[in-house]
């Protein structure tokens, strides 16, 4: 069981805490995660820019650009992903827009684009993504696999399944089997060549968006870990030796990513390079190698966060591992 | 999740290409057809040949798999709003189809009907009662209707039975 830390908060995270409504306990958590603090607690408060992501399965992101930019639409592109772009000026919500029914373009956050670029699923394998509800990260694989090979989508909600369905089907996705089930009921062993597990999470990252996590409880990260444990568990047991897990979250606890992670590091796993270093010309943040509780190993540092204010996204946090074996 | 049976794709087979000549080799080329069947519905899907090369544990009870082009019952296959759009972007819906304008393919969409005066083209076998794919100018289907007036005129000509709009409604009712 993961004891979630409580560090000290000096007088002026204190103070900034009770002027924007965080309970103090995390904002001292939170001052400990950027190399400069300030313009992270100040993307704290403000939304991101809006992003989309235009599914290669159903468009081009030439075509869906010059769609939209005939609908008053105003794009630009990213450099963490060509098929993302950014949102300037929207005459409508881009989750109301023709083109969003067709299946070319969800409205996304450019960092959740991550997981499935670091996952570099190709056409032909076999892909388990045990977390996928709503589906915009599943079918992001099943793009980059070209609608071949095989992705199964695990989501024990039913409301969430049906979601997950509705976005795979208006995506156009061939190759992926949705089966309603907790990760660990999943049958099978050693079967999946990829696993994406975008665990559950406190949401921390979305902290830009959503007061109510201001007042987050060291309760809710302590039930939280106690599931993601259970789906690396999962996740480790589909994954075939020396296949590729890439663990994701959109929150900022160390306890609910780097510990889960070094469970895996303790299992033989390897940390990989990920294919993304930057985000809006912003050097992305290493993984936590430092936290109070926590015995975490040196290379824990390969792994990236996405910090609000730092970079132009909501918080996000991507590893890649390598199983070990043949 | 299973393969579908001969007779099965034998159904589908002879619905695709009773829309339009060749249709279901286009469609076909490069997937293969499971079936899925949920909540009493029996659903036949355009699926990677890989999936089917799935341990059967994991197909077994699986809630949904591949694209669902439509039902299947004892009188045949019935195309449904995914098939259509993948007939659709084969560039092979002619028959059984009415075109409609910008504004109407809005409107349809929100699941309004079409009038009579919004259709750019139209099968003229088609005949009220008919159940008919629904166009929107760039020849991209958005839906399924039923004729249940003329195709002039400021007459309900369409109504809707199936539209893309579904996807959100259906989520956020």
């Amino acid at each position: 069981m993961v004891d979630v830390a409580r560090v000290p908060a000096g007088p002026r995270v204190r103070e900034w805490a009770r002027k924007h409504g965080f309970s103090e306990w995390l904002a001292a958590r939170l001052v400990r995660l950027a190399e400069d603090p300030a313009p992270f607690l100040e993307g704290l408060l403000r939304r991101p820019p809006a992003y989309l992501r235009v599914n290669p399965l159903r468009a081009t992101a030439e075509d869906a650009r010059r769609r939209l930019e005939a609908r008053g639409f105003e794009l630009a592109a990213t450099d963490l992903d060509r098929q993302v772009l950014r949102v300037l000026r929207a005459p409508i919500s881009a989750g109301a827009t023709f083109e969003h029914l067709m299946g070319m373009t969800t409205p996304q956050d450019l960092a959740s684009a991550a997981a499935p670029i670091a996952l570099r699923a190709r056409a032909g394998e076999t892909v388990a993504d045990l977390a996928a509800a709503p589906g915009v990260k599943t079918l992001h694989v099943a793009g980059d696999m070209e609608n071949h090979g095989a992705v199964v989508a695990v989501e024990p909600d039913p409301a969430r399944v049906r979601a997950l369905r509705f976005n795979l089907e208006r995506g156009g996705a061939r190759n992926v089997v949705v089966r309603q089930e907790t990760a660990q009921s999943t049958p099978g062993e050693g079967w999946a060549d990829r696993v994406l597990l975008d665990a559950p999470c406190t949401g921390e990252g979305t902290l830009p968006k959503d007061k109510a996590r201001r007042r987050g409880r060291p309760d809710e990260i302590k039930a939280l870990c106690a599931v993601q444990s259970a789906l690396v568990d999962a996740a480790d047991r589909v994954l075939r030796p020396g296949g590729r897990l890439v663990y994701a979250t959109c929150t900022f606890a160390p306890e609910e990513n780097e510990a889960q992670v070094q469970r895996l590091l303790d299992r033989g796993y390897a940390m990989e390079d990920l294919p993304f270093h930057a985000c809006g010309g912003r050097p992305l943040a290493r993984g936590v190698t430092d936290w109070p509780g926590l015995r975490l190993d040196a290379e824990m540092a390969k792994a990236r966060r996405f910090l609000p204010g730092v970079h132009p996204t909501l918080g996000f946090f991507v590893a890649g591992l390598r199983k070990g074996g043949p | 999740m299973r393969r579908a049976t001969d007779a099965e794709a034998a159904a589908v087979r002879a619905a695709l290409d009773g829309l339009e000549r060749g249709l279901a080799d286009i469609l076909l080329e490069h997937a293969g057809l499971g079936c899925v069947e949920r909540e009493g519905t029996r659903w036949a899907t355009l699926v990677s040949p890989d999936v089917m090369d799935l341990a059967a544990g994991l197909l077994a009870g699986a809630e949904a798999g591949g694209l669902p082009l439509g039902t299947l019952d004892d009188e045949g296959f019935h195309i449904d709003l995914q098939g259509a759009v993948e007939a659709a972007r084969a560039g092979a819906v002619h028959r059984q189809a009415v075109r409609v304008n910008e504004k109407a393919s809005r409107l349809f969409v929100y699941h309004r009907d079409v009038l009579g005066g919004s259709i750019l083209e139209y099968d003229p076998r088609l005949q009220p009662g008919d159940f008919c794919l629904v166009l929107n100018p760039r020849r991209e289907a958005i839906g399924i209707g039923e004729v249940v007036g003329r195709f002039k005129g400021t007459g309900r000509a369409v109504r809707p039975v199936h539209d893309l709009g579904a996807y959100l409604r259906e989520q956020d009712p």
